[in-house]
């Protein structure tokens, strides 16, 4: 024993002296994470505490009051407009996300779209997680006018914190925000700061609702349409929390007779679910929308629609001619 | 040329409602629900109803005895037999699963006029004239006519103003390219190329052309088909793709004193005009006589007789003769919708297998 002293060897740690250390440890990880304002590690998991922070507010509909310019959507001056909502345009104060097969289109797309409301004048932002700026640089070259939206790089802000990143980026305000993507932003943050992964996705909704009501320098009602990964399956990868946040979920997806790329609503609380916008991204500088497709679509849906009205009321009148299910047996139709 | 002449926007509105009012009236009912009590009535749910020759003929077919077997078959074994037949099939086919058919009826006649499969294949009056006001609106067509049958079928002819177009070496057969619109409760929506004859203004209903589009509004995906066989249509000018050389074919080869006889029946059978009166656009009863001079009283021939006995009209002046009845008032009654009938059944002579075109001249 002694010889090995002699040596430096070091004495073994006593089960108190470790258990002293990772107090300590933790301590001092709670101490930091307090000072970033962040929730005790693993707190997601936890049982939610059994106060509320927020003093209680039952909310009655008809006491609320909302400017008229809220409800008057964002127009792209494309047939897009009319997938989002019937009424044509991007709504305001929404949360939308964006999936798709890989390939398909969905940062082109969706970068079409936001360039063309930054055109018609509205105050856009693009958070970039998964291009660098020399990735975008060659997008550009083909498509110029993404050259004009304002762009947060956010792969180039890892030594910083992301959520104070992305909180003063959206401290402006603006009219709409993509996030491409959505589980990329996610992870930064969870990693950053040490989160569950369902602890990330909390902030990052929570921020989303909270620019939906305004909560920013400009008091904007940012809408955000964020791109979301898929399985290999082509299933959405985000929680039910996430499912729920939002108001619509739009799929990109190749149509199987043809192998051309179309849009559609999975979901969509302010417009119609259903309805396959075809495009193309062979047309350099925009994404050009098959209108022609979409009006034929459209008046099948509304034929087979009619069809089916029609067919009911064409049974009533068959019985009724005939007198069928009124007893009167043997009557003879026609003039015989 | 012959002026081209289109209908007013008020008359096309008034036919439209006329044919929404027409409309044929349809019910799903279990196969195991009705009985075929004669040639001409049916048992449905315990109700006697009448149906006519069309609609017995497509029961027929869907519980599987062929066309014109029903004939034979009664005249064999008497028509108790024959319907004791259909109904056996008809139970038949119910054993094989096939549950349900749909009866279409006259409700003005309170007729059975035709019996489909699925009452989804058959498409609305008022479905049919919005769809195809949009695609008449999206190409810009003009309405030349509009004629609404006696069973509630319509037919719209329009034309492309635009779309004219003619063959190398063939003068007078420049024509105006358009489309023909129809909604039967037989055949159901149909599109096919109209073509318009510019020289002297006859139209055509080109139903015998492989470019005939049908739209069965029970499948979504049948309306993305249809319309986009439709645009590729429009692209080429609503002209047929193997229209030129029909009509080449046409005028290079004689009518058969069968397709004459067709055709003059055809025309007979669908106006007032009798025998003599309708020589001037089909010559049968010169070419008759003629046959006689010449010692055959054509008259005696069978059938496939006449279909090897050439006549000195061509097949292309067989087609312009009922195709000229047909477009033009030439003083004689016939309805709107048997114009229409005509103008499909000139087509049908234009695309059949001519019956001369086969011969060789042979040096024995």
């Amino acid at each position: 024993m002694a010889h090995k002293e002699a040596q430096g060897l070091r004495k073994p740690m006593s089960d108190e002296a470790k258990a002293k250390i990772a107090e300590a440890v933790r301590l001092a990880a709670q101490k930091k994470r307090e000072e970033m304002g962040l929730p005790p590690v693993g707190s997601p998991s936890a049982p939610a505490p059994d106060y509320i922070e927020k003093p209680l507010e039952l909310v009655r509909m008809s006491n609320q009051e909302f400017p008229d310019d809220l409800f008057i959507p964002m127009k792209t001056g494309k047939a897009v407009d009319f997938l989002f909502t019937n009424e044509g345009g991007i709504p305001k104060a929404c949360n939308f996300m964006l999936i798709g097969d890989p390939g398909v289109g969905k940062s082109t797309v969706s970068l079409d779209i936001l360039s063309d409301l930054a055109l018609a004048g509205y105050k856009v932002l693009f958070i970039s997680a998964e291009m660098t700026r020399i990735d975008l640089y060659g997008y550009v070259k083909r498509f110029p006018k993404f050259g004009e939206v304002d762009i947060l790089f956010i792969g180039e802000y890892c030594d910083s914190n992301p959520k104070t990143v992305i909180e003063k980026s959206l401290e402006p305000g603006y009219d709409v925000v993509l996030i491409d993507s959505f589980a990329e932003v996610q992870e930064d943050i969870k990693e950053s700061l040490r989160l569950t992964t369902s602890g990330a996705e909390k902030w990052l909704i929570d921020a989303m609702v909270s620019h939906n009501l305004g909560n920013n320098l400009s008091r904007k009602n940012t809408t955000f349409i964020a791109i979301q990964q898929v399985t290999k399956g082509g299933v959405f990868v985000g929680s039910n929390k996430l499912k729920h946040n939002t108001t619509g979920m739009m799929e990109l997806r190749l149509c199987a007779d043809s192998n051309s790329p179309y849009m559609v609503f999975a979901k969509n609380r302010r417009g119609s679910v259903g309805k396959r916008m075809f495009y193309s991204l062979s047309t350099t500088g925009d994404v050009h929308y098959d209108v022609k497709r979409f009006s034929n679509d459209e008046n099948a849906r509304e034929t087979l629609a009619s069809e089916r009205a029609q067919l009911e009321n064409e049974e009533g009148s068959f019985d009724a001619l005939f007198g069928m299910g009124l007893g009167e047996d043997n009557e003879i139709g026609g003039d015989i | 040329m012959k002026k081209l002449e289109t209908i007013s926007q008020s008359l096309f509105d008034a036919k439209a409602a006329e044919a929404v009012a027409k409309n044929p009236i349809r019910k799903e009912v279990p196969l195991k629900n009705i009985e075929i009590l004669k040639d001409d009535q049916m048992l449905v749910d315990g109700v006697k109803i009448k149906m006519n020759r069309d609609a017995f003929k497509s029961i027929c077919k869907i519980v599987g005895l062929p066309v014109g077997f029903d004939k034979t078959f009664s005249s064999a074994f008497g028509d108790k037999a024959r319907q004791a037949l259909v109904n056996r099939l008809k139970t038949a086919k119910q054993a094989n699963g096939s549950t349900h058919v749909s009866l279409v009826v006259n409700p003005d006649t309170r007729q059975i006029i035709s019996v489909q499969k699925d009452p989804r294949d058959l498409i609305s009056n008022s479905s049919f004239l919005k769809t195809t006001t949009e695609i008449i609106d999206r190409y810009n067509l003009d309405v030349k006519d509009f004629s609404i049958g006696e069973n509630g079928s319509v037919v719209i002819n329009t034309v492309s103003p635009k779309n004219v177009w003619g063959f190398e070496g063939l003068k007078d057969e420049d024509h105006f390219g358009g489309a023909t619109f129809i909604n039967s409760p037989d055949g159901g929506f149909r599109v096919s190329s109209f073509l318009h004859r510019l020289v002297c203004a006859n139209g055509m209903i080109g139903t015998g052309f492989d470019e005939t589009l049908a739209l069965n509004p029970s499948d979504p995906l049948s309306f993305e088909k249809f319309y986009s066989s439709l645009n590729e249509l429009a692209m080429v000018g609503f002209r047929p793709k193997g229209y030129e050389n029909r009509i080449r074919l046409a005028m290079h080869t004689r009518a058969s004193l069968n397709e004459l006889e067709t055709a003059h029946s055809a025309i007979r059978s669908l106006s007032d005009g009798i025998h003599r009166e309708l020589e001037a656009w089909v010559p049968y009863h010169s070419t008759m006589e003629a046959f006689y001079k010449a010692g055959i009283d054509a008259v005696f021939l069978n059938t496939n007789q006449k279909k090897s006995s050439r006549t000195g009209t061509t097949v292309w002046d067989l087609v312009n003769g009922i195709t000229h009845f047909a477009t033009h008032d030439n003083g004689f009654t016939i309805s709107d919708y048997d114009r229409r009938r005509l103008q499909v059944e000139a087509s049908r002579i234009l695309t059949k297998d001519f019956d001369m075109m086969n011969i060789v001249k042979s040096p024995f």
